[in-house]
Parts: structure tokens; C-alpha cells; sequence
């Protein structure tokens, strides 16, 4: 294919191999092309350039990138948020151009997306309790494994937290309401897009850790969104590199990070703060 | 060899409606020529306070209770005192974390350039200001000075929006430059041309900086010495490469534990 022959990257490595043990891969993306026109000169800008991903199930894949790289705008039109571009997207082995609108209705909460701006993707006028009552009576077969003190506590919150409104709640509190919310869905797929950019090393700290644990637990997927490496290597196994819409490296963390192959990956890395100081360990 | 800056034992409060807040305690710090200091803190470490003390840019429920701050040895900052307006834009430079706060949007970087040095440098003539604004932005390693300077703000990428507004802060020749997380908008490899430059200008221009950062990492690769502050507190400081090696102190142990390991 002539994206491996541009970016140099196998086409095999690109579409990492499945674990044996998985079966329908939550994620398949083939060749996706989303396109946005420039609303002053009305040109057509290429956001997301022919990119194939593949997340099987319980994997954790992460696309990291600078700022117009196209990464977010891959990770909304994957989960059918955004704009869905050309190309074939299927979630749980379902084909987003195909489902029918019930289709589409059961398959999203199969995807949760947990965001950067934690506050801004809380309703402020709801208490985090009415906020979780709401869900649901949305979903109220799928949400009624656990209460709402239960689910607080698996996002290691106190019950007491239920009351609070958003604006009394720390960036790292609201983020962990964010993450108990999709929690409760039991997503087969968590989308977090830069869910640490923001919070205090501490508590960035945290979340990760708490992010790890659910994977662990739940077996749930993550597609984590990210420009900083060191985070995605702490918490993913495979990850795509992109640049300017294109996918320029993707494999394993390890491999990627280890021994890069592409100018721009080893640009990132070059950059990644704290080179001096690791340098000498 | 006198500091260029000298905090000693300064303390600040921040009047509320519900009580008084101390917001730096008892802080030492001092900065020499050709020296970059990095102030690293958590949100609501005081770093950021530390920072708008020196250039007399705090809000005004705040006050400073004791202690003084000194530039270039003269006494600009203590209980009731306030002189940085003597010091503010020319002998110390400012660059906050959003170039568009440093940056007026309505006007050429030209015409922004132009109004600091004749703010700052009595009796300038109009071939001077062209000639400084070219050569500030040469030193910002900006390849095409008669574009840039002919720009409005919004026609530059970030990266060079924050060079500019670097340029703008040394063009006046400061002896220090105050820096708060100018870098933390821009993306990583971004970031790291903004640090060699700043490297580059106080080794070639023999000035101070203080880098005020949330970023440990970033910090132990362009600074000399570091500050660790917390709870209004300097709580450890000194050569960079060491507090990262041996801290001593718990609050720093912490801190450096929270940042993802990177093999």
C-alpha cells in the first residue's frame, strides 16, 4: 500500500496483529479521510488522511500527535461522533455506514468518551447524583449493575461527592465523575481524548493509575488520545504516530519508542522533556 | 557579584471574603547574571504569585507582608513599597503563557515593537527603533524579520507568536526576564525551540530568567538551579540536575514519583 511505502512504516505494522484470544475487534477504521472546509477561503483541508486503525478487544491504543495533527478529529469520527469522512469505520463489527438508527442506538454505549475539559463536559447545573440518574434512565438495564455509591467509589470518590455540583468539584474530582459516568455504561471501548492535559502531575498521576485499573478490571479497550508520550507509553500497548492527518508510524510502544523509524517520531521523542536529566541515569 | 534578583523572606497574603490567604511564605530566592532559575510548583503553589510580584503585576487584594524583593540591588518590593513600575518593561521583561496576553491584537508587530522601545529608550530615533526591532527579532531566530514585523498576531503560528513576544520582552535589553509557563500552550516540539532560544539569549546576553514551570522535566533541561515550590513555599531548591538526583524533601520525592516513567 502506499501509505507504508510514503511513511516507510510496514503495512503489517500498521495493522498490528490481533491477540488470539480476542474475537470481534471493538475498532476497525480502514483508509479514513475526513475533510473539513476552511470556512474564509473555502478550501478543502484534509484533517484525517487515509488512516486504517485496529483495536481489538481489551487492547489500549493510543494516537499521539501535536495540535492539528488530526488525532481528535480521528477519534470522533471513529466513535461516530464527528464527522464520519470517507472510508469504513466498524464498531463491534458493525459497519457505521450500514446500522440501521436502533443499530446506532445500541451500539453507543458500547463507546464511552471521557474528554479533557472535565468541567465542560459536565452539565454545572446538575448535581453529579441527578447527573448519574439521568444516564440511567437512558440505559436503565445496562446501568443497573452497580449504585451510585458503589461507582463512586470505584473511581475512588466518596459517596459525599454525589451532592456536589461541578463547580465544587477539583479538576481531578470532576475527572473521575467523567470516568465513573462512562464506567457505567460497561463500554466495550473507552475513548479518552488528552484526559490528563490540564491536571496537576499528581493528579494526572491518579487518573492514570485509575484508567490502568479499569482496564484491568473491565477488560474495556482504550483509545487514548494524547501528545505526550511518556503518558501513552505508561498506559498503552500499541501506538500510531501521526502527523499532518497521516499515520507516519504505528507498532507497539516499545518497538515505536525504542527504535523509531520515522524523522517525525524521532522529532517527538527529541522534544519530550526531561532529556538531560534521564540522560544521565 | 551582586543578583540581579533577590527575594528575602518574602511573604504575601491575598485578602478574601471569607478570611486572608497566605500565598508566599517566607521565600529566599535569588538569580544571577547569566542564570536561569526554575520556579516548579503544582497549581496553587504560589508560583505564579512569585512571578507578578516581581514585575508589581499582583491583584490588588493582594499585599506583601514582609520581606523585600531587590533588582539589580536596588529595593523595588516590600510592606507597603511598590517601585517595579520602575523596573517593569525595562529593566525586567515579562512573557506570560499566552502570547496573545503579551501581544496586542490590533496592531503590527512593527508598530508593538516600536511602542515599547520609545516607551522605554528616551530620545530614539525612527531608524533606531527599525534597526532594534530587526535585530530583536534576528535574535528571536526568526528567519524573516520584514514579514513578521509587517504581521498582525493572528497571522503567526503560535510558536512564532511566543518568539515575538519574547522579542518584545528583551527588546529593551533587560537584565532579567520573567517567564510564566510561556511554553505550556505550545506543542512539544515547539516548546523545545522556545527553550534553546531562551538558553541562547541569557548565554549570549549575559541577562537572568526566571522560568516558572509546572514542568519538572522541562525544567531540569533548561535551568541552572531549581525552586520547588508548595503551599506558598519554596520547600527545596538548588543545582537542577541535583534536587532531581537527591531530593530532599518529601513533597519533591512526590512529585518526581508522579511523572510517568519513561523505559
Amino acid at each position: 500500500m502506499s501509505e507504508a511505502a510514503e511513511t516507510g512504516v510496514p503495512g503489517d505494522l500498521a495493522r498490528h496483529p490481533r491477540t488470539p484470544e480476542s474475537d470481534t475487534p471493538v475498532l476497525e477504521v480502514d483508509d479514513l479521510v475526513v475533510e473539513h472546509r476552511d470556512g474564509g477561503t473555502g478550501a478543502l483541508f484534509r484533517a484525517v488522511d487515509q488512516v486504517s486503525l485496529r483495536i481489538g478487544a481489551g487492547e489500549s491504543v493510543a494516537v499521539v500527535g501535536e495540535s492539528g495533527s488530526g488525532k481528535t478529529t480521528l477519534a470522533m469520527a471513529a466513535t461516530g461522533l464527528g464527522p464520519r469522512g470517507r472510508g469504513d469505520i466498524r464498531l463491534l463489527g458493525h459497519s457505521l455506514a450500514a446500522v440501521s438508527r436502533t443499530q446506532l442506538r445500541r451500539l453507543r454505549p458500547e463507546v464511552q468518551v471521557v474528554f479533557q475539559d472535565p468541567h465542560g463536559s459536565l452539565d454545572p447545573r446538575q448535581s453529579v447524583r441527578s447527573g448519574l440518574r439521568e444516564l440511567r434512565a437512558l440505559q436503565p438495564e445496562r446501568t443497573s449493575w452497580i449504585d451510585d455509591a458503589d461507582l463512586l467509589g470505584r473511581v475512588r470518590l466518596a459517596p459525599d461527592l454525589l451532592d456536589r455540583y461541578p463547580h465544587q468539584l477539583s479538576g481531578g474530582q470532576a475527572q473521575r465523575v467523567c470516568i465513573a459516568r462512562a464506567l457505567l455504561m460497561r463500554p466495550r471501548l473507552i475513548v479518552a481524548d488528552e484526559p490528563t492535559s490540564g491536571l496537576d502531575v499528581s493528579v494526572q498521576a491518579d487518573v492514570l493509575a485509575l484508567l490502568r485499573q479499569i482496564r484491568a478490571t473491565t477488560g474495556a479497550a482504550l483509545l487514548m488520545i494524547s501528545h505526550d508520550l511518556a503518558v501513552v507509553r505508561s498506559l498503552c500497548d500499541v501506538v500510531h504516530v501521526m502527523y499532518r492527518g497521516r499515520v507516519v508510524e504505528a507498532g507497539p510502544c516499545d518497538r515505536v519508542f525504542g527504535t523509531p523509524e520515522n524523522d517525525y517520531t524521532r522529532e517527538l521523542l527529541a522534544a519530550m522533556p526531561g532529556a538531560r536529566w534521564r540522560s544521565r541515569r | 557579584m551582586s543578583a540581579l534578583l533577590t527575594l528575602s523572606g518574602l511573604s504575601i497574603t491575598a485578602r478574601l471574603a471569607d478570611g486572608e490567604l497566605r500565598l508566599l511564605d517566607d521565600v529566599d530566592l535569588e538569580i544571577r547574571r547569566g542564570q536561569i532559575v526554575g520556579v516548579v510548583g503544582e497549581s496553587g503553589s504560589g508560583k505564579t504569585t512569585l512571578a507578578r510580584a516581581v514585575v508589581g503585576l499582583l491583584d490588588r487584594n493582594v499585599r506583601v507582608d514582609q520581606g523585600t524583593i531587590a533588582v539589580a540591588g536596588e529595593q523595588v518590593v516590600a510592606p507597603g513599597v511598590d517601585r517595579t513600575g520602575r523596573v517593569r518593561g525595562s529593566a525586567v521583561g515579562m512573557v506570560f503563557q499566552d502570547a496573545s496576553r503579551s501581544l496586542n491584537p490590533l496592531l503590527k508587530v512593527r508598530t508593538q515593537l516600536a511602542e515599547v522601545l520609545r516607551r522605554h529608550v528616551r530620545d530614539i530615533t525612527r531608524a533606531e527603533v527599525e534597526r532594534r526591532s530587526v535585530e530583536v527579532l534576528a535574535q528571536m531566530r526568526i528567519d524573516d524579520p520584514g514579514r513578521v514585523l509587517a504581521s498582525y498576531p493572528h497571522q503567526l503560528s503560535g510558536g512564532l507568536r511566543q518568539r515575538v513576544a519574547i522579542g518584545l520582552a528583551v527588546v529593551t535589553r533587560p537584565a532579567l526576564v520573567i517567564a510564566d509557563e510561556c511554553t505550556t500552550a505550545l506543542d512539544v516540539t515547539t516548546q523545545t525551540k522556545v527553550v534553546d532560544l531562551f538558553r541562547t539569549l541569557v548565554d549570549e546576553l549575559g541577562i537572568g530568567l526566571l522560568f516558572v514551570t509546572h514542568d519538572l522535566m522541562l525544567a531540569s533541561d533548561l535551568c541552572d538551579r531549581i525552586a520547588v515550590m508548595s503551599g506558598g513555599r519554596v520547600v527545596e531548591q538548588g543545582d537542577a540536575l541535583t534536587v532531581l538526583d537527591h531530593p530532599q524533601q518529601e513533597y519533591t520525592r512526590r512529585l518526581l514519583a508522579a511523572i510517568p516513567s519513561w523505559s
